[in-house]
């Protein structure tokens, strides 16, 4: 094998053998090489044959070949797929691309050229397949080449005939009237030569241009050359003329029809990549794997006309009435993709589409199922970080109200009968107090605890916006004795897609810091209104404000504003950061402004629903 | 009023400690367990008027206590969760607990739980069973005629918010869950009712602030259902 790997081009993980089938008496080898290499990398094994077309037909002894080789390469543990294209190295490439080949493995009668100015088979099969190995296995056996001569087969249809021989009597009409009105003879050559090409275009078959040529000089000779009506002729020039004719419209005939043809072709290579572009476009947009499979199975409902049916099962090939293809991303199988074909079997054309747009798929679902894995390990990473950053500032913000919670307890444990009465009830409030803010802190590390993968988990359900805000308010009336805390009803029922308890707590966390941000005596209102489908939620104090640099920031979490209040105020800097996390799970958002004349305005808005009442 | 004898059924010692002393300090009397066995064998034998449950026990699964004691009595039952246990709590509701306190609580709001309950108690025992006429506060409630009544003034209601007040005052004092009125004015519980749900009690609500004093007779529980107070 070591001679044998010619080409090795960058190598890749998860190991996918594609060997290509060949009626060739020499594929055996390949065959052989290729299972013997999947083997030894414990890889995956498919064997392609590339089908060309109904133009090209193989002759009894290739199709016996062909079956044998088919055979072998079961035999072998390859799983083998038939493809139709006229262009070999191109379907090779696409079925590479498509399942997620990593070596291509071909004999080296498929690479010899068979045109010598068109590119080697493998040079285009590097150029279309870039990502794979591709390994040549040498022919030593030198076959004679006679073994790829393709027969054309020999059709014959009324309607063509038909055309000829329209075609024909026309020209005869014409070079009759050139004839009466004495033009030289010039003309009339050129009007059967004109006649032959005409009939190479508009039939399908090569022979018809050959036959066209000759049944051309023929016509020439017994109606327009003297002696008329016979096929003698009596200067010897035109023996010579009629070869030349020949020539002229056979070569001319030839070439109009593969011009025909491979405009044909390029037409068709045309619309797949249109097609191709298109489901490309499309898919593009789309986001999770169910809807790139069910916007690419619309597509091909679209394109083939027929059912198409996805299941998760793996099968290849026909079954009952759908013919199944197996979808892949990378190496992981997730179901089969059947097209209908009980009435009728897939055309080569069909079938080509049919691999476009799988192809498409399968690299929107492998795009997408990456985008996926990374957008999770950076959630990861993000996660892991957060979740340091609120050990090292929770331990330091526990510390300072249990040691004051301890401390209390044990001075009354131990000195109770030297405190005085009121420095007693002192104490307790503080113990009262400092537990009211660990029960906060609780409460919102419960939250916090619900962000997973940076998303937090919500308990969405239809909620009445003005009774979540009474008993918010209802909660924190008796921590704001030193404040007026005034809820403002509204008139109008608002209903939000809410969980009802998360928003209190949004509520909780910006009353509270109003509480602890101003002065005694402050007014703090709450108030609701909605527009446009958001539901807006106010909390608007009359304190000190907030500095417009400091604005932005306090929504991080763990920033606290400094300076302000001093040692009297303790923040942990995880309430407005949580609440920020909240509102925008909600799909609202939250933001600060400076009230009129002083103070501050926090802000929030939540969707709002529309609902049908059910009487 | 007659003394009440609480069944405190609590597994955490200092938790215990804390209601035993308020019961004490506020003249009710106690009895304790510290699972769901001894909680149902205490319950059966000594007949409490109302019992404090915690959900989670270290023998037997909160609800399951309350489904046991629903098979052979009435006597009211106040769950006691941490908050991470929402749908426990829910479920506890559904099985047939009367209220919840969710810890950290509040010895004043504990006490304040015990005396709806008592009134509640008062209240049904001096009622017939099969009244026609609810009073509660300025809220009369007129079952055979349908017809509600604040201050005396008749208050005109929708179909679905008579139905809804009814449910409510035919299990006064008790939390209701969202699933559970879903059922009684729907007869299914489908998501879909919620907002309905929403809207007419508010509707309601309103109405009923509107026809007497500024008094909530109705408490919404965020995330769990509604009560009608026992004034």
């Amino acid at each position: 094998m070591e001679e044998a790997v010619l080409e090795h081009r960058g190598a890749m993980n998860g190991e996918h053998i594609l060997a290509c089938l060949s009626p060739s008496p020499t594929n055996k080898r390949v065959l052989e090489e290729a299972a013997r290499l999947a083997r030894s990398q414990d890889a995956e094994f498919t064997v392609l044959y590339v089908k060309t077309g109904n133009r090209n037909r193989l002759s009894g002894e290739d199709t016996l070949r062909l079956r044998e080789n088919m055979d072998l390469a079961e035999r072998l543990g390859g799983r083998v797929v038939e493809l139709e294209g006229s262009d070999i190295p191109y379907e090779i490439a696409r079925y590479a691309r498509v399942s997620g080949t990593t070596r291509i493995v071909i004999g080296q009668s498929a690479v010899r050229g068979r045109h010598m100015f068109t590119r080697t088979l493998t040079d285009r099969l590097l150029s279309y397949a870039p990502e794979a190995d591709i390994y040549i296995i040498p022919d030593r056996n030198a076959q004679p080449q006679n073994v790829k001569k393709i027969r054309e087969e020999i059709r014959f249809s009324l309607m063509d005939i038909l055309k000829c021989t329209g075609v024909f009597l026309l020209c005869t009409i014409l070079s009759e009237l050139f004839r009466r009105m004495h033009f030289s003879e010039a003309n009339i050559i050129m009007v059967f030569i004109l006649a032959t090409v005409v009939n190479s275009i508009i039939t399908d078959y090569r022979v018809y241009g050959l036959l066209s040529s000759l049944v051309g000089v023929f016509l020439f000779n017994y109606l327009f050359t003297e002696p008329r009506f016979t096929l003698f002729v009596y200067e010897t020039g035109y023996q010579s003329t009629f070869v030349i004719m020949f020539l002229v419209a056979f070569i001319t005939g030839n070439l109009a029809e593969r011009l025909r043809r491979s405009a044909m072709e390029s037409a068709d290579i045309a619309y797949r990549t249109q097609i191709l572009l298109d489901t490309n476009v499309m898919l593009e947009k789309i986001r999770g794997e169910e809807e790139i499979l069910g916007a690419a199975l619309l597509q091909l409902e679209k394109l083939l006309e027929r059912k198409i049916v996805f299941t998760r099962d793996i099968i290849n090939g026909p079954r009952k009435e759908y013919e199944y293809t197996v979808l892949k991303i990378g190496r992981r199988e997730i179901g089969s993709v059947g097209v209908d074909i009980l009435h009728q079997d897939l055309t080569s054309q069909e079938r080509n589409l049919l691999q476009s747009v799988i192809g498409e798929c399968t690299l929107a679902l492998e795009n997408d199922s990456n985008l996926k894995a990374r957008e999770e390990a950076e959630l990861q990473a993000r996660s892991e970080n957060l979740r340091a950053n609120l050990l090292r500032s929770i331990s330091h913000d526990l510390r300072t109200p249990l040691t004051s919670i301890s401390g209390h307890a044990a001075n009354l444990l131990s000195n109770e009968a030297v405190i005085s009465p009121e420095q007693r009830r002192a104490l307790y409030q503080d113990i009262s107090d400092e537990s009211i803010w660990l029960i906060d802190l609780v409460e919102n590390l419960l939250s916090i605890s619900r962000i997973e993968n940076g998303r937090m988990q919500l308990q969405i359900q239809t909620e009445e916006l003005s009774s979540i805000l009474e008993e918010a308010a209802g909660r924190l009336m008796k921590q704001a004795k030193d404040h007026e805390l005034i809820l403002e009803p509204s008139e109008e029922i608002i209903l939000v897609r809410a969980d009802g308890r998360l928003i209190m707590q949004v509520v909780n966390n910006l009353v509270g810091n109003a509480l602890r941000y101003t002065p005694k005596g402050s007014r703090i209102r709450i108030s609701a209104s909605q527009k446009e489908g958001m539901a807006l939620v106010c909390v608007a104090d009359d304190g000190p404000g907030i500095p417009d640099r400091e604005k932005e920031k306090i929504f991080d979490m763990f920033y606290s504003i400094s300076n302000t209040g001093g040692d009297t105020v303790r923040s942990t800097g995880l309430g407005l950061s949580l609440c920020r996390s909240i509102v925008q799970a909600h799909g609202g958002a939250i933001w600060v402004r400076d009230n009129d004349p002083a103070g501050a305005v926090f802000e929030f808005t939540i969707p709002t629903e529309e609902i049908e009442i059910h009487e | 009023m007659s003394k009440m004898k609480i069944l405190i059924v609590e597994d955490d010692a200092p938790l215990r400690n804390l209601i035993r002393t308020t019961l004490y300090t506020h003249d009710y009397t106690y009895e304790t367990a510290e699972n769901g066995k001894t909680a149902l064998m205490i319950a059966s034998s000594a007949n409490p008027d109302l019992v404090l449950l915690d959900l989670g026990l270290p023998d037997l699964d909160g609800t399951e206590v309350i489904r046991q004691i629903r098979t052979w009595s009435n006597m009211p039952i106040i769950v006691l969760t941490a908050r991470s246990e929402m749908s426990d709590k829910i479920n506890a509701l559904d099985s047939g607990a009367d209220d919840y306190l969710t810890k950290p609580f509040d010895v004043e709001e504990l006490l304040a739980r015990i005396r709806v309950i008592q009134r509640r108690l008062s209240v049904t025992q001096t009622r017939l069973p099969r009244e026609q006429v609810f009073v509660n506060g300025d809220l009369k409630i007129d079952y055979e005629e349908g017809c509600v009544y604040m201050n005396g003034q008749e208050l005109h209601l929708t179909p679905s918010e008579y139905k809804l007040l009814c449910i409510l005052s035919k299990n006064v004092g008790r939390v209701l869950t969202y699933r559970f009125i879903s059922r009684e004015i729907w007869g299914n519980e489908w998501e879909s009712n919620t907002g309905s749900l929403r809207v007419f009690m508010t509707t309601l609500r309103r109405k009923l602030e509107k026809g007497g004093k500024a008094q909530t007779y109705i408490q919404t529980h965020v995330g769990v259902g509604y009560r009608m107070i026992s004034l």
